[in-house]
């Protein structure tokens, strides 16, 4: 079931009614049977695959917490190999294969959001090993910690100290949530429906014949796939968080405007914060972090971002779009050292800043997105090519961009408006809120002869 | 009067309404919503007129999204970021 189905429209509004209307002892059983019935509707074989790495790592997490020695060691290995052989069984087999030179006869589906539940129960079993957080002793709640359907399928990756307790929690229904919540799903479903759906045939046209595409077209269609991903993910993001609001549990923020960071640095720190915290947490610091020397974190970040393209896909655009981030990376500390002088702080500086910082995150789209690592040096061995046909280029695609560059304005302005509840805040609030209604409807009236496109992310 | 109706000046008319109501909803320093009604008016007006000449739902809402997003830069005006 995703998110912009009309099943999950049927679905969260019975499992809200319920949740509310239920005593606490009866909320986790409800939510537990809600995200099951959520993941078997896509694959009861996948279901059954969340349910039994869901049993191992917490028997196992068990046993890491209470046993010694061999057993205890054994219990880690073992917590940790079953989520990572089925990641890689369904995930990478075909890739690394490849790779040796065989071909594989049998190609597995993979199953939605194998990554992110993978993800979220090895942070637990680490976190227990290294007596961070005490075991969940009761399944029902662990079961809805890695299965809790909001973030299920796209995250964000959540850590146990921050989740678990608030599924034990006893919840009180509140106006503050029930507004801030609707608000969250409004926005991630304005995101998703209006701007990335809009964008995506723009963007799939170009990337679809990199040998016919002019320079212009592809700087075009690369600028616009940053601006869709960045819709389609956080739009998803927006919709978990707002359906877990709903039910009263605060899910961790996944973004935090992205495109205004100044440095590499910085847009890691607000793009999928979930995993690229995971990723600090449980390689980059394990590995020696920054505490080793300049050569040794160097070799760290690029091991990192080398780690983190391969989560992405099990394709070598991914792996080249995780190394170019690490070669930002790289320069940008190697630069920090040669050049310790810092440019005089204002607004144009800042303004220049983030424009470099989207340019080179722009540029390294195109790996991402790119079918493959052919496609990808065929569009950029291409970009210099048909600039002088941009004026005719531009009056026949305006109206075609006129909407997505609209949308972009109110995007970047919605951003801004916080949540209000009372007085003129929450008549601003259903003023903005039914405009966007009626745009969103709208959409997907006219976009249910065509049907949407799934979430990106959940191919991850 | 159907020359008026199906006028390209009409047209203009209902899309420049739409956004000069919504500036004065949004723009205005007490943000008076009353200007909400006749943007809204024109708003709906214009895309049933776009409709009506053959334009696609999307081309029709590309007026919704002119009039969200004067709406949304006046509403937002001098409001800090508070990330997305």
């Amino acid at each position: 079931m995703s998110f912009q189905t009309l099943e999950f429209l049927l679905f969260f509004p019975a499992v809200f009614l319920l949740h509310w209307s239920l005593p606490h002892r009866f909320r986790w059983p409800l939510l537990l049977l809600a995200s099951w019935l959520f993941y078997f509707w896509w694959a009861p074989w996948a279901g059954l695959l969340l349910v039994g790495t869901t049993l191992v790592s917490w028997l196992c997490a068990l046993g890491v917490h209470g046993q010694r020695g061999r057993v205890r060691r054994f219990c880690l290995l073992t917590a940790l190999a079953v989520p990572l052989g089925c990641l890689a069984l369904f995930k990478y087999a075909g890739f690394f294969a490849s790779i040796a030179g065989a071909q594989l006869s049998l190609r597995l589906i993979l199953p939605v959001g194998i990554s992110f539940y993978t993800f979220q129960t090895l942070s637990y079993v680490l976190d227990v090993y290294r007596g961070k957080t005490e075991p969940e002793r009761h399944f029902g709640y662990y079961a809805l910690f890695v299965s809790f359907f909001p973030q299920l399928v796209a995250g964000p990756i959540e850590r146990p100290e921050h989740l678990l307790p608030q599924l034990r929690r006893e919840r009180r229904f509140s106006v503050r949530d029930l507004s801030s919540g609707g608000w969250l799903l409004l926005t991630g479903y304005f995101k998703k429906l209006v701007v990335a759906d809009l964008l995506a045939p723009l963007v799939d046209r170009v990337y679809a014949g990199p040998g016919a595409a002019l320079g212009p077209q592809i700087a075009a269609a690369t600028v616009l796939f940053g601006i869709q991903i960045y819709c389609d993910f956080s739009g998803y993001t927006d919709i978990a968080r707002g359906a877990a609001k709903l039910l009263g549990i605060d899910l961790m923020e996944n973004f935090h405007a992205p495109y205004s960071a100044r440095t590499i640095r910085d847009f890691w720190r607000r793009w999928h914060i979930s995993l690229t915290s995971w990723f600090t947490d449980y390689v980059y610091i394990p590995l020696g972090g920054s505490r080793r020397g300049t050569a040794r974190r160097c070799l760290n970040i690029m091991a990192v971002f080398l780690l983190s393209g391969l989560w992405h896909g099990a394709d070598w655009t991914f792996v080249l779009w995780g190394g170019v981030h690490g070669l930002y990376q790289i320069g940008g500390i190697l630069y920090e050292r040669c050049c310790p002088a810092r440019l005089p702080d204002g607004r144009w500086t800042a303004a220049l800043q983030r424009l470099r910082t989207f340019a080179l995150v722009t540029f390294a789209w195109v790996f991402f997105r790119a079918e493959t690592v052919a496609d990808a040096l065929t569009l950029l061995s291409r970009l210099g090519t048909g600039w002088t046909t941009l004026p005719a280029l531009l009056g026949a695609a305006a109206p075609a961009l006129l909407p997505p560059l609209l949308m972009l304005v109110c995007l970047s302005r919605l951003d801004r408006l916080p949540p209000g509840t009372q007085g003129r805040d929450a008549a601003r609030d259903m003023t903005v809120f039914s405009c966007l209604l009626a745009i969103g409807l709208g959409w997907w009236i006219s976009l249910a002869s065509s049907g949407t496109n799934a979430f990106i992310y959940f191919q991850f | 009067m159907a020359d008026i109706l199906l006028s390209p000046a009409l047209q203009w008319a209902l899309i420049a309404g739409a956004l000069l109501f919504a500036g004065l909803a949004a723009f205005g320093r007490t943000r008076p919503l009353h200007w909400a009604l006749p943007a809204g008016l024109c708003t709906a007006a214009a895309v049933l007129d776009a409709l009506a000449r053959g334009k696609t739902l999307e081309q029709a809402l590309t007026v919704v999204l002119a009039v969200a997003a004067v709406s949304l830069i006046g509403l937002t005006r001098g409001e800090g970021g508070r990330g997305a």
